[in-house]
């Protein structure tokens, strides 16, 4: 499907209002990249320029040989004359030995170019990719849930990819082209301006010729994208929707809507192998006709003496080489176009106004200093979207070292209140206080650098044991990771791996079982000696052994924190000072267990539910 | 290789007689170009000779060969080109068939975008190959045989001299091309390097917002960025070193022409015209030399393509019409039975089922309920055979359902799953899939039955509006309810629901299976649920846990035995009174 989309859209780029000055507008986000390796893509550009110029030579260097040596013909001077030798044999050698000089500094431009282009080009990309993954660290976490992964991670890889094909072989293949275009005719005019006049004959027709193809060429393009991308959505639909093909015996009708499809697929492709058929035979032919018309009236030219045989043979070499730049820009301008959508996406992304998701951050680091751990929720309302609340003028208050078990259904809008306490999101109404004051008065890093948090997916990176510990903290250090460990009941099966600490977690830790995993998150939290603990409990079921290490955990975290932990253990729920029952997103109800079973209400029936679980559930 | 592109041999064959068109006309077009120099050479020997008549005609010659050349390249390319996309025409067919008739175990293997990649790129990496690919090599050998003839017998000195870069030069690709090759892989890895860095990342997106590990996380992605530059800027080390060597091998052999060749005409050897043919066959000879690396490159991706297009052609279906059991005609009636069924998922240490045994008489109702993992819907995939069982039958009729014909027992089953796909067609559409001929009228009264009431629904076109990406999102019930009609409008023997009205609210739930049990001929029915509800509605009830059948009977008997159903039973009891304070 994504091939599908994507090759949808772009074909819905390329149809009308040639937006110029859009273009422009990327070109010029692309610029700023650019600037900082000016004096390289510089370098490369004049190197290409010298390359191209370099090029020419070899038909002047043949004119030369024909004219001096091979058929003298004094009206035929270069300027070369003075250096060579009256010798024949000699001045053959002198000139060869001038090709494989020009020779060597063509091919040594040429890898020099390649180098600065792509060096700059990498680079850029570098930049970019840099700036996007930086981008997406300011972006609120709303985004992320509303935005496909996917989608992110080719952003930051194929796209900007398809960007470094625009430069390296869009660009600067274009600019190549041009100057080898210029060169060539500099050089034309310079051996005879008349027989220029000659060969320039042609060159409407080459246009025309060029114009035609690519306005066909475009069309069966755009056709063949078309066809492509219906035949990837249907095989797509095919291959989600196989069961329901095959239960209701309708492959053999979906095997002739997809023969017909198939076919409209060759036939566009029929479309575009016949514009290219045509196309490259009527260009050779066209050169051969300026090849005919300059033997036929430069060789009239030749015999009245007008012009040298020298620059006669010089003109049919240019010849072959004039015009295929032009037959290169009439292809090449469907990478630009497909690379033109890439570098909008991108920068459709990084043009995300920050102003208004970015949270304000007032306070300085002295403020930070947290005078009572404390939190209070103040009648807090909350959307993710519209209209429908998830919290509903919820308060209530946690204070000094206490600690808060959150109970309730699913939906009953648990996890929300973590991502309103770090400010994931921005509460709509109301106020959350920590530490007698309002989040938005802290600088997010500062309110976050009050917490130890514990999330239900540990979420394990690539590294090792003691990363996953540390994270990226430099203040914990290898003592801290080895405390936190024992503190989590991790520390013997750590110690037990062959590389201890420094054993490398794979693939999302396919090696440590879902109770270490979360061990593994506790033993963070523990590393981390945070004023706040939040804790949300993972409800995955462990054996009775990582059980108790895990009941054993939380209590040692709560231990001197001021804690709220969203709680699915009944021995979790034993420890909190208070609990706090959170149905359809208002506090219905609160206090103790005794006190909760008592009064026979949504407490006495979750914990019910619990009891009656199911014994697989249970497990 | 060979054994790889066997495979391509049946599809060729039909074509043998365009690809000897398209091939001739490759010849001839090999045959003119090189009379082209020729002839440019004799237009300039006769200009050197002040004959300029002479050289009217042979330039007039030039434009007339010139055109024939054209003519044939167009015959060329026309026929090879088109003839390759007829090729890969018949092979994306033959796959995508191929493709529908695999079943479940395959397609839990392979995720869709793999597939697609490979019905897509392999593809069309093939059709280089048996297009472009086969024509630039065979112009390859076209060109060298006829140029290097006229070259020689001119000149056999010059000629060797001229020839003397391109050992070099075959080395040069070859060796260069397989550098880039190995480099090309490092440049993949430390892609998905990157790739994976940002998927990691957006994975533990609050963990690390909630540690503050945004540097960090920044300084871990710099290096997986850092690296691809590395490799990629390794990738740039060989061009550099490769593009500019081929141009200046291509170069030493003009050096040939240009220092050699002038000496032979000074000696008196060559006309001034052969010097100029020779400078034109050099340049003719640039592409085809250069041509090589790139038709070793498409070689080695078609070749390469081909291989994984093979390994789904060669997976043969596991659930297939065994030939050689096969009961003609419609099951005799609609009970059915499961004996003894054991399935086992590879990769799992316990079975989904375990010895299970249960009958529905035919026109009766069973409801199966059990927790999240107790193995229901496999029992229910049994039936029309979705999945095949380790051991045990399943029976339809009293027949077992691998002796009946796939698409008799498909026609007798109509299974509804628990997750429902629709296709972005109309919903009359959706409905008819089983049978696209039906009339509007059979489709309408299926929809009825499955309470697809249109006016409640209110659907823009009613029944002919479209669904999906083109058209209107359906509602969870709305979908399972045209799944519903779907399975109804074949007319089956049995209908499995597979936890297919879970997103249907309770009233219209009862009403529907009202209905299908009130039919005219009522069919046997197999209700798949988590929902104690739902259940009380069949006949009877089976109750499983683990794979096992750990209960049965009618509603009231299973709450008196006060086992699972009964604790299924409290705690939907109490969920209910939650949903309602």
């Amino acid at each position: 499907m994504s091939v599908g989309r994507s090759i949808g859209r772009e074909a819905a780029r390329e149809q009308p209002a040639d937006n110029v000055a859009y273009d422009l507008a990327l070109l010029a986000g692309l610029g700023k990249y650019l600037r900082p390796y000016f004096v390289l893509a510089g370098a490369s550009l004049v190197l290409l320029m010298i390359h191209s110029a370099l090029g020419v030579a070899w038909p002047l260097l043949t004119q030369v040989a024909v004219d001096r040596y091979l058929k003298p013909d004094t009206s035929g001077s270069s300027l070369l004359d003075p250096l060579l030798p009256q010798d024949p044999l000699a001045g053959i050698l002198w000139i060869a030995g001038a090709y494989l000089a020009v020779l060597v500094a063509s091919a040594a431009t040429r890898a020099v170019q390649i180098h600065t282009m792509n060096y700059t080009g990498q680079h850029v990309m570098h930049d970019i990719r840099k700036d996007l993954f930086a981008h997406l660290q300011r972006l609120p976490v709303g985004y992320f849930d509303r935005t496909p992964s996917g989608r992110l991670v080719a952003r930051l890889t194929t796209d900007v990819d398809v960007l470094n094909e625009l430069f390296t072989s869009g660009l600067v293949a274009v600019a190549g082209d041009i100057l080898t275009l210029v060169c060539a005719f500099a050089a034309m005019l310079y051996l005879s301006p008349s027989l220029t006049l000659v060969y320039l004959a042609i060159a409407p027709l080459v246009l025309l010729t060029s114009l035609v193809f690519r306005r066909y060429a475009r069309n069966s393009f755009r056709d063949v994208r078309k066809a492509v991308a219906k035949l990837a959505s249907f095989l797509q639909e095919c291959f989600t929707g196989i069961s329901e093909l095959q239960l209701f015996s309708h492959e053999r009708q979906a095997m002739r809507d997809f023969e017909s499809i198939n076919a409209e697929h060759r036939s566009a492709n029929y479309r575009s192998v016949r514009a290219h058929a045509v196309f490259f035979p009527v260009i050779d032919w066209l050169n051969y006709l300026g090849l005919a018309l300059l033997v036929v009236i430069g060789g009239a030219w030749t015999v009245e003496g007008t012009v040298t045989m020298g620059v006669l043979l010089a003109f049919l070499q240019y010849g072959s080489r004039v015009f295929r730049p032009i037959q290169d820009l009439a292809e090449k301008y469907n990478v630009l176009q497909s690379a033109m959508a890439g570098a909008e996406r991108i920068f459709k992304l990084l043009d995300i106004e920050l102003s208004s998701t970015a949270l304000p951050s007032g306070g300085s680091a002295e403020d930070a200093r947290l005078v009572t751990p404390s939190v209070e929720f103040r009648n807090v309302w909350f959307a993710y979207q519209g209209e429908d609340w998830v919290l509903e003028d919820v308060s209530f208050r946690v204070d000094p070292g206490e600690m808060l078990a959150v109970v309730g259904h699913t939906g009953a809008g648990k996890s929300t209140l973590v991502n309103l306490l770090l400010r994931f999101y921005e509460v709509r109404k109301g106020t959350v206080t920590v530490g007698g004051r309002d989040i938005r008065e802290w600088s997010p890093e500062d309110l976050r650098g009050q917490f130890s948090v514990v999330l239900q997916d540990p979420c394990l990176f690539s590294g090792t044991i003691a990363d996953n510990v540390r994270l990226g903290s430099k203040g914990v250090s290898d003592e801290n990771v080895r405390r936190a460990s024992a503190g989590a009941h991790l520390a013997g099966h750590v110690e037990s791996l062959p590389k201890g600490y420094e054993e490398p977690v794979l693939e999302r830790g396919s090696r440590l079982s879902v109770g270490q995993k979360q061990l593994v998150g506790f033993a963070r939290a523990l590393a981390h000696d945070r004023p706040f603990l939040v804790l949300d409990e993972a409800t995955s079921s462990v054996d009775p052994e990582t059980e108790s290490a895990i009941r054993d955990t939380v209590s040692r975290l709560i231990r001197g924190r001021t804690s709220i932990v969203i709680a699915h253990r009944l021995s979790t729920i034993r420890e909190a000072s208070r609990i706090l029952v959170l149905h359809k997103g208002r506090v219905q109800e609160s206090g103790t267990h005794q006190g909760l079973m008592a009064e026979r209400g949504i407490y006495w029936r979750l914990q019910r539910l619990q009891h009656l679980a199911a014994p697989a559930e249970r497990e | 290789m060979r054994a790889t592109l066997r495979r391509l041999y049946p599809y060729l064959l039909p074509y043998r007689w365009r690809y000897g068109g398209g091939f001739a006309a490759l010849l001839l077009r090999g045959l003119l170009a090189t009379a082209l120099p020729y002839l440019l050479g004799r237009a300039i020997d006769a200009l050197a000779e002040r004959d300029h008549e002479a050289a009217y005609q042979w330039a007039g010659l030039l434009l007339l060969v010139a055109a024939s050349k054209g003519v044939a390249q167009y015959g060329m390319r026309w026929i090879l080109i088109t003839l390759s996309r007829d090729i890969e025409y018949d092979l994306r067919n033959d796959l995508t068939e191929h493709l529908l008739g695999l079943d479940r175990t395959f397609y839990e293997r392979y995720r869709t975008g793999d597939l697609m990649a490979r019905a897509t790129n392999d593809l069309a990496q093939v059709r280089s190959l048996l297009g472009p690919g086969l024509m630039y090599s065979a112009e390859i050998a076209v060109i060298f045989v006829p140029v290097l003839t006229v070259m020689a017998v001119t000149d056999w000195v010059l000629t060797l001299l001229v020839f003397a870069p391109m050992p070099f030069i075959s080395l040069g690709v070859s060796h260069f091309g397989r550098r880039t090759h190995e480099q090309f892989q490092k440049v993949q890895q430390s892609y998905s390097a990157v790739s994976a860095r940002v998927q990691e990342h957006l994975q533990g997106l609050r963990m690390l917002r909630a540690y503050n590990q945004g540097r960090w996380e920044e300084r871990r992605f710099e290096a997986a960025n850092a690296g691809y530059v590395d490799e990629s800027l390794g990738l740039v080390r060989i061009w550099r070193a490769f593009y500019p060597l081929l141009e200046f091998l291509v170069g030493v052999a003009g050096i040939s022409v240009l220092g050699f060749g002038s000496w032979r005409v000074l000696q008196g050897e060559i006309s001034l015209g052969t010097f100029t043919m020779f400078l034109y066959f050099l340049a003719m000879l640039t592409w085809p030399m250069i041509g090589m690396g790139v038709v070793v490159n498409i070689t080695q991706r078609g070749v390469a393509s081909m291989g994984r297009l093979n390994i789904l052609l060669e997976t043969e279906p596991v659930v297939a019409d065994a030939a050689a059991s096969l009961r003609p005609g419609r099951p005799a009636s609609g009970a059915v039975a499961w004996q003894g069924v054991t399935v086992r998922y590879p990769g799992s240490n316990r079975p989904a089922l375990d010895d299970v045994t249960l009958r529905i008489p035919d026109g009766r109702s069973l409801a199966v309920i059990g927790p999240v993992g107790s193995g229901k819907s496999t029992l229910a995939n049994l039936l029309p055979r979705l999945i095949e069982p380790d051991s045990g039958a399943v029976l339809l009729g009293g027949v077992d359902v691998r002796r009946l014909p796939l698409s008799v027992l498909r026609r007798a089953v109509g299974h509804v799953p628990q997750e429902t796909f629709l296709f972005s067609r109309r919903i009359s559409q959706n409905v008819a899939l089983g049978d696209p001929g039906a009339s509007a009228e059979r489709i309408r009264s299926a929809a009825r039955a499955a309470m697809l009431d249109t006016a409640q629904d209110s659907f823009p076109d009613g029944l002919e509006t479209m669904v999906g990406e083109r058209g209107i999102t359906l509602s969870g019930g709305q979908k399972q309810r045209v799944a519903i009609a779907r399975a109804l409008l074949i007319d089956p023997a049995v209908v499995v629901l597979d936890d297919a009205t879970a997103s249907v609210d309770m009233e219209t739930e009862h009403e529907l299976l009202a209905r299908l049990r009130r039919g005219t001929r009522s069919k046997t029915l197999l209700i798949v649920t988590h929902r104690v509800a739902t259940a009380r509605l069949a006949d009877s009830i089976a109750v499983l846990d683990q794979g096992r059948v750990v209960a049965a009977g009618d509603h009231e008997e299973l709450l008196a035995s006060r086992g699972l159903y009964a604790r299924l039973h409290d705690r939907q009891r109490i969920e209910e009174e939650l949903l309602a304070l």
